[in-house]
């Protein structure tokens, strides 16, 4: 055996030390937050930090005003912090720290500061397969123009309407990748007349230009205020927004939560009423097990700004297809309305749509809207697919009821969508409480009578639907009208749900549960047609 | 009728809820499993393709070996031990092409100056890597630097070039089983990458060709891009 020369020996070496260069330098000057424990500076001056509209929102809705979470980071903590450190590149009042880089001894010596609670790292650049929308672009066709009706037909928009309700005197902020063209697209011209588009600010670029780059905020805002030949395509039509650019399409950098953070100060400060988020961070950065609303520093923002009177609506996400799944941050916050997407064609969860519950167990989606939508993109309109557009057609609907609940919080709001939902009481992990309906959350929706019955036999648990709702068939036994869909699910004796489905009534027995296979103490639940019963697993079932 | 009641005793064993058509059916138990196997859990596999280059050092006085290409295809696991350190194994199909430029004088492999004088090899591969992350991250794989040793054995070498004939035509000569290069060699390698991708660099750590055979050296590094299916 002949081994190479040390010459050559050498020229490897060369090469592993230039690759350990490159790598060194990331590690030594990592970006990392600072938080702080506590914040001395007491003055606040609301009527110069807080916009007109920010200052008479907190105001009007007897929010607190000055206290903890609105005082400034002290700035004395941020100049010692920074005679260590070597950028500052954010920070946050409501998470009381900022982002700065430093190397690893800088960091040593900047957690040992007396004021310095802990740090955490931020990771830099993940070249990630983010949670992408697919987008169909057509001409407008047949099915397109049935689609515009029907996805504010399923909130029942018309009864919003006919109430002239509009979302007029509320306030959303919409944060996305960018909002290219709005300023002169026809769907949004109606906003730009009335100047309902308050502010705009860039986070990632550091500017006010939010029309020049990334479509999806676009197609996001065209589910929430776009019209489409004078019909609306969204309910929030008469509101006001404040866009914000928080996200780089294509390339996902973790620093895009902190703009998402930054964005959430800006609109409260600018008095939001809602914030609609299509943004979602998972895997690059987090684990399922994660996805509780205390790990994601965007989950605990999210749930700050809810404390501020906020209402925050945010996609679940879609990630049912792949290894993640389940909900994204800021989605698994308690107080953040998680929003999944239905198939319009099934009025069941669609394929992508990610899937609850949180990983504490809180109930995540917490309703649903319609996974596939028209919109308005750059230069036309067409259809989209995500959980990106169920939840500004969700966002718009919170607007209208809010508008006709004024003197409610957003928390209140919040509970009131979620039993609003075409399922409530019923609720399962992929569809929540169903579809947000118009006449329910104002009060309007006449009481359902029973629809089926459970019937007990020697074998199963046999769920019996009345006669009026089974589909007729022809004389070829082929179906006259398309079956309604039946929801069922088994709730453990603590309450959470085993297992959940959807089945087609096609017959009068559609579905029927092995009595074996039920234990004590659980609930089997059902929902057909408005109506939803339990049956509880006794001792002799 | 036996067989009947016996097949419908099965259907309804087989799923706790029966229906006509379900539209959805999740079992939560069975699906909120905790995994141990994904990009950053306990174990990870993944195949991956690599596509590299031979380097370009000029390492036999007169002899070049431009546009010599490696391909690879492979399978790869990795065992995390903390968030920062895991280790594993790699196996691999790889095929190198060592592309010959030479001055007509000099005798390897034999003292004509052919046109696209190939010498190819097929092996199998296996290494051992430590990899070290770079940062704390979610379940990915995220930025990482490898630091492998491993061996492969040969499976197929050809010796191949074209000559000229009268005329146009040009007539191609392949050798098979050429018996000049190693069956069996060893290296060390290290990868860079983020998440599906990868550079790698390898260096041989054992001559091209086999020992006395007064050949000159291939080129011993090779530098490629890797790409991971996952």
């Amino acid at each position: 055996m002949k081994s190479l020369s040390q010459g050559r020996y050498s020229l490897f070496l060369l090469f592993f030390s230039l690759l350990l260069l490159s790598v060194l330098p990331a590690r030594a000057q990592s970006k990392y937050w600072v938080f702080f424990k506590d914040k001395p500076e007491k003055e606040f001056d609301a009527r110069q930090y807080f916009s007109p509209e920010g200052y008479e929102r907190r105001v009007e809705r007897h929010l607190p005003m000055g206290d903890y979470f609105d005082l400034p980071v002290a700035s004395l903590y941020i100049k010692e912090v920074m005679t260590l450190a070597d950028t500052l590149y954010a920070r946050s009042r409501w998470l009381n720290g900022i982002v700065v880089s430093a190397g690893a001894a800088s960091l040593e010596q900047i957690e040992a500061l007396p004021f310095v609670h802990y740090t955490e790292p931020v990771h830099t650049l993940q070249l990630a397969r983010k949670t992408e929308d697919s987008l169909r672009i057509f001409r407008i066709k047949k099915n397109d123009s049935l689609l515009l009706r029907f996805q504010l037909h399923r909130m029942k928009g018309e009864v919003f309407k006919k109430r002239k309700l509009n979302g007029k005197g509320i306030t959303i902020a919409v944060f996305d990748v960018g909002f290219r063209n709005v300023d002169i697209h026809p769907a949004f011209r109606h906003l730009f007349e009335r100047n309902a588009i308050r502010a705009t600010y860039d986070f990632i670029g550091d500017d006010r230009k939010v029309y020049d780059r990334g479509s999806h905020g676009t197609m996001v805002l065209g589910c929430l205020a776009g019209v489409f030949d004078n019909i609306p395509i969204g309910l929030a039509t008469g509101a006001d927004f404040l866009l914000a650019r928080t996200e780089r399409a294509h390339v996902e950098i973790t620093f895009e939560e902190y703009s998402w953070i930054a964005a959430a100060e800006w609109a409260d400060q600018n008095g939001a009423d809602i914030i609609s988020s299509s943004l979602g961070y998972s895997e690059v950065r987090y684990f399922q097990e994660e996805m509780n609303g205390r790990v994601a520093p965007i989950s605990r923002a999210a749930n700050i700004a809810a404390s501020r009177g906020i209402l925050v609506i945010n996609a679940a996400g879609n990630e049912a297809g792949n290894s993640w799944g389940t909900i994204v941050a800021p989605g698994d916050a308690d107080s953040v309305l998680t929003v999944g997407g239905v198939d319009p064609r099934s009025d069941a969860a669609i394929s992508f749509s990610s899937s609850g519950p949180a990983a504490d167990g809180t109930l995540k989606p917490n309703v649903v809207n319609l996974g596939i939508a028209f919109t308005s993109f750059p230069r036309k309109f067409g259809t989209a697919e995500g959980t990106s557009f169920a939840t500004p057609l969700t966002a718009g609907f919170a607007a209208c009821a809010w508008q006709a609940n004024p003197a409610k919080n957003n928390m209140e709001i919040f509970h009131m969508i979620e039993s609003s939902g075409h399922l409530y009481p019923y609720f399962d992990y992929h569809h929540g409480y169903g579809i947000p309906q118009a006449d329910k959350v104002l009060g309007l929706a006449v009481k359902v009578d029973p629809t089926f019955h459970f019937d007990l036999s020697d074998a199963y648990l046999e769920v019996k639907i009345n006669e009026a709702f089974v589909p007729e068939k022809d004389e070829d036994g082929k179906l006259l009208s398309r079956p309604k869909n039946l929801y069922y699910k088994i709730v453990r004796a603590d309450g959470k749900i085993r297992k959940y489905g959807v089945v087609l009534a096609e017959i009068d027995e559609p579905v029927y549960f092995e009595r074996e296979d039920l234990r004590k103490g659980e609930k089997v639940v059902v929902h057909f047609e408005g109506y939803t019963e339990s049956y509880t697993i006794g001792e002799k079932l | 009728m036996k067989n009947f009641t016996l097949l419908l005793i099965l259907t309804a064993a087989m799923n706790l809820a029966q229906a006509q058509t379900e539209i959805l059916k999740i079992d939560v138990d069975s699906d909120s499993t905790e995994s141990h196997f994904g990009a950053n859990r306990r174990h990870f596999i993944h195949t991956f393709m690599t596509l590299g280059l031979h380097a370009q050092i000029p390492v036999s006085g007169n002899y070049n070996f431009p546009r010599s290409t490696y391909s690879s295809f492979g399978i790869l696991y990795k065992l995390k031990l903390s968030d920062y350190f895991s280790t594993g194994v790699v196996l691999s199909m790889e095929n190198s092409n060592i592309r010959l430029s030479k001055d007509r004088a000099l005798p390897f492999p034999d003292n004509v100056k052919h046109n696209k004088e190939t010498l190819q090899q097929f092996a199998l591969s296996g290494s051992y890597y430590l990899r070290i992350n770079m940062e704390k991250r979610g379940n990915s794989i995220g930025k990482y630097l490898d630091l492998g040793i491993g061996g492969l054995l040969q499976t197929g070498a050809n010796y191949s070039y074209e000559e000229p004939l009268q005329g146009k035509e040009l007539m191609e000569v392949k050798i098979r089983h050429y018996r000049m290069i190693r069956s069996s060699n060893w290296y060390l390698y290290t990868a860079l990458g983020v998440n599906n991708f990868a550079v790698i660099a390898r260096y041989r750590m054992q001559s091209f060709f086999i020992d006395n055979s007064g050949f000159p050296e291939a080129p011993p590094i090779m530098l490629g891009f890797s790409w991971g299916f996952f």
